[in-house]
């Protein structure tokens, strides 16, 4: 194949297959040595993204996000209940992230995976962080009555960037969220009101279903550190073989909302970090493109 | 683990918690895992793999009705898909019952105001039926009667599952 | 249960083929049943029922609560099935679970009859005290002591039992409750109404063994056993609820004999069993 041969090194009379399952460091390296990745990606470049909204119809909000085999499915639901005394016009959100055993080897039922907690707080600190949601939107009768969202992220098939396709699928959830119209009746409860508007001696709070209005929507990018390589929007057998990950959020306006690099072998400099940071950027409009082709897609229907 | 002559099946259903209209708590069904157990163990041949288990794992992603005999059918063509081993391939159908009608794959909402329910599982080229759960009142001639209509409906299934499952090789093949 | 032998596994066969068990039994006949009620005094009902080896104990608590909210006419049964391990080496600790949840769906499937309440053994409309905003809730416990095949039907049979034995005290509701508040009771200590347990159903094993079909198996034939259909037959003759047990599976027109069998081996059950009971609520009145 005209690359140099070290000395003991048996990919010559081995299969790919056999050297990738007992080389993979070598086997990428090779790769990435001629700025190529195993699946043909050059280094820089994200999986293909889809982004299906209102995939499940019994939740007030759905999205199902798919980047290359990561799939997540995320649905809000909407409860109303009583807002703290601390705030009292402002509704909440409890966001949850679940990998159930479908998704991947590693997780058996009596055993859950180490990755779901860490990816769950990281996303709930992102959202709420980031500014995306008014809080203040979500009330109904300040001091009696807010809205509780929950949003829940499942992990249908596990196969690397977990935190980026479940940010992708809860953003897009939340986009395509639409409050049901409540009315307030005379016991001083919200209920649900009738498709047709109402009786009149319910006073209508929420008059017909609206949608939230999100500002500045975050989206990310994970990549790898490797050596002097930076690889964008690893697959599972990337981050297994090379551990050090940096995860970079940064909302439509191009501000930076987080970063997170969670120790790993390789230390990251000014200029690793600045290259992640334009490598984002220009995922940023991949994906917000992404999201507002799936829209209009939506609405046209 | 202990060594054992035949395979073991091992499986496990739980919903998601936007699965149902008022959110719950997501977590195993243990009596529909234990249902789905019995009617797999029937149509896969244990005895092809010994030392090794099958695991099925069910995630429901919504729920509207019939819930077991769509996991029970899902389970078995993914079963097929993953090249094991089976005599025949298993469907399941639930019929209610509504005062005197037979009403066959009933919604949430029909379920709910049922009088009776019957669900079978069966391998259809077999004619024979892994799994038979009723429950309400039933006389011996509407039995029949919703055996009947369940079985046949369970052919009919098997065949769209069979012709799903062979567009997928040929897609996989070209 | 042991590994059978060979020689064992053919005679169980053998012997069924020809109408003769292992403990001269015919292949439609139970074995001696013995019933005894108001065995725990704290419950509001409870009952032991023994089929030779096999012995488990029901009882029956009632508790005010609230009914459900899609229901709120009707009263709330919950059955729960509890193998303990002194009945077999394998249920102890979480051995015995699976079985449990089995039991106690099987006889939920039985007894509790469709969603809507329709055709279930146990009336519920009758539990209600003030609609829609209490009603009792019975709780069943069963616990298995002794197990030597054929537990559902000695599980029913020991339902039946205990709530043909369960009082529910007289509830007095106090007038003027309004809205959302819950009424004043008064639940008398003396005044107890019986439970009327003509309609609750029994339910019937027949476990397949080569070609014929056998009732009461014990844990020796169940080992043998190709399959197994579990039938609720009630007075009447209709079917209450059905499950199929066991792993291989049952051309339609078997189970529709067996359906038949079924209700025909159920008469002599019920008369067995409520002779049963009656004899034991005597001898408890008279003690």
């Amino acid at each position: 194949m005209g690359l140099p041969d070290a000395s003991g090194d048996l990919s010559s009379e081995m299969e790919v297959d056999a050297f990738r399952r007992l080389f993979p460091l070598r086997f990428y390296e090779r790769h990435l040595a001629e700025s190529i990745r195993p699946d043909g990606r050059p280094l820089g470049r994200a999986r293909d993204t889809t982004i299906a909204l209102g995939a499940v119809t019994s939740a007030d909000g759905s999205a199902l996000a798919k980047i290359g085999s990561t799939t997540m499915l995320a649905a809000v639901k909407m409860e109303v209940m009583t807002p703290s005394m601390e705030s009292p016009d402002e509704g909440c959100i409890a966001i949850d992230f679940h990998m159930p055993p479908i998704c991947s080897p590693i997780v058996r039922p009596g055993r859950p995976a180490e990755a779901a907690p860490v990816v769950s707080k990281q996303l709930s600190d992102t959202i709420s962080s980031s500014g995306m949601i008014n809080l203040k939107e979500l009330s109904l009768v300040s001091g009696k009555a807010a809205w509780m969202a929950y949003l829940d992220i499942y992990c249908l098939d596990a196969d690397g960037a977990l935190f980026d396709a479940a940010l992708l699928s809860a953003v897009a959830a939340l986009f395509h969220l639409q409050i049901p119209a409540v009315s307030l009746n005379d016991d001083g409860k919200i209920v649900v009101s009738e498709e047709d508007g109402g009786k009149l001696e319910k006073e209508p709070v929420n008059k017909e279903k609206r949608k939230l209005t999100l500002r500045s929507i975050p989206f990310s990018l994970t990549c790898i550190l490797h050596k002097n390589y930076i690889l964008a929007d690893p697959t599972s057998e990337e981050e297994a073989i090379m551990e050090t990950l940096v995860t970079v959020v940064l909302d439509s306006s191009s501000q930076l909302i987080s970063l997170y690099k969670p120790g790993g072998a390789v230390l990251a400099y000014t200029s690793a970090v600045q290259d992640c940071i334009a490598l984002t950027r220009q995922r940023v409009r991949e994906l917000q493109k992404i999201l507002d082709e799936a829209n209009s897609g939506m609405e046209v229907d | 683990m202990m060594y054992s002559d035949i395979g073991r099946l091992n499986c496990n259903v739980s919903y998601t918690t936007f699965a149902t209209p008022v959110r719950a708590q997501g977590s195993d069904r243990k009596e529909f895992s234990s249902m789905l157990h019995k009617a797999l163990e029937g149509a896969i041949i244990l005895e092809t793999f010994p030392k090794t288990t099958v695991d099925v794992f069910a995630l429901v992603l919504e729920s509207g009705g019939s819930d077991l005999p769509v996991v029970i059918s899902c389970a078995s063509l993914a079963l097929a898909d993953a090249g094991i081993l089976m005599y025949d391939l298993v469907t399941s159908v639930s019929l209610s019952c509504l005062g005197k009608n037979l009403v066959i794959d009933p919604i949430l909402e029909e379920e709910s105001y049922q009088d009776g329910s019957l669900m079978i599982t069966c391998m259809p080229s077999r004619y024979e039926v892994t799994q038979l759960t009723i429950t309400g009142e039933w006389s011996t001639p509407k039995i029949n009667e919703g055996m009947q209509l369940c079985l046949d409906a369970c052919s009919k299934l098997a065949n769209i599952m069979r012709s799903c499952l062979k567009e997928a090789t040929t897609s996989s093949q070209e | 249960m042991g590994g059978l032998s060979l020689g064992e596994k053919n005679f169980i066969q053998g012997g069924i083929a020809q109408d003769l068990r292992s403990d001269g039994r015919k292949r439609l006949t139970y074995r001696p049943v013995s019933v005894e009620t108001g065995v725990i005094p704290q419950a509001n009902g409870s009952a032991r029922v023994r089929m030779g080896a096999t012995d488990v104990i029901s009882s029956v608590k009632a508790e005010l609560g609230k009914p459900s909210s899609l229901q709120p006419d009707k009263g709330k049964v919950s059955i729960y099935v509890d193998c303990s391990p002194t009945a077999a080496p394998m249920f102890e600790g979480r051995g015995g679970d699976e079985l449990s949840t089995d039991l106690s769906v099987a006889l939920q499937c039985c007894l509790l009859g469709g969603k809507s309440g329709a055709g279930a053994g146990i009336d519920l409309s009758s539990l209600i005290v003030v609609e829609g905003k209490m009603c009792w809730g019975l709780y069943i416990d069963c616990l298995v002591i002794s197990s030597d095949g054929n537990l559902l039907d000695a599980l029913g049979a020991a339902i039946k039992a205990a709530l043909s034995n369960t009082g529910i005290p007289r509830v007095l509701v106090a007038a003027g409750a309004s809205g959302d508040e819950q009424p004043e009771v008064d639940i008398s200590d003396e005044e107890f109404l019986q439970f009327d347990t003509s309609d609750i159903p029994v339910i019937v094993t027949l476990t397949k063994v080569g070609r014929h079909y056998i009732v009461d198996a014990t844990s020796e034939e169940e080992s043998q056993m190709s399959s197994a259909v579990s039938i609720s037959v009630n007075r009447k003759g209709h079917i209450c609820g059905l499950t199929k047990r066991g792993g291989a599976g049952l051309d339609p027109s078997i189970i529709l004999d067996m359906i038949s069998v079924a209700k025909h081996v159920s008469e002599q059950l019920i008369n067995k069993l409520d002779s049963e009971i009656a004899a034991a609520e005597a001898g408890e009145d008279d003690s």
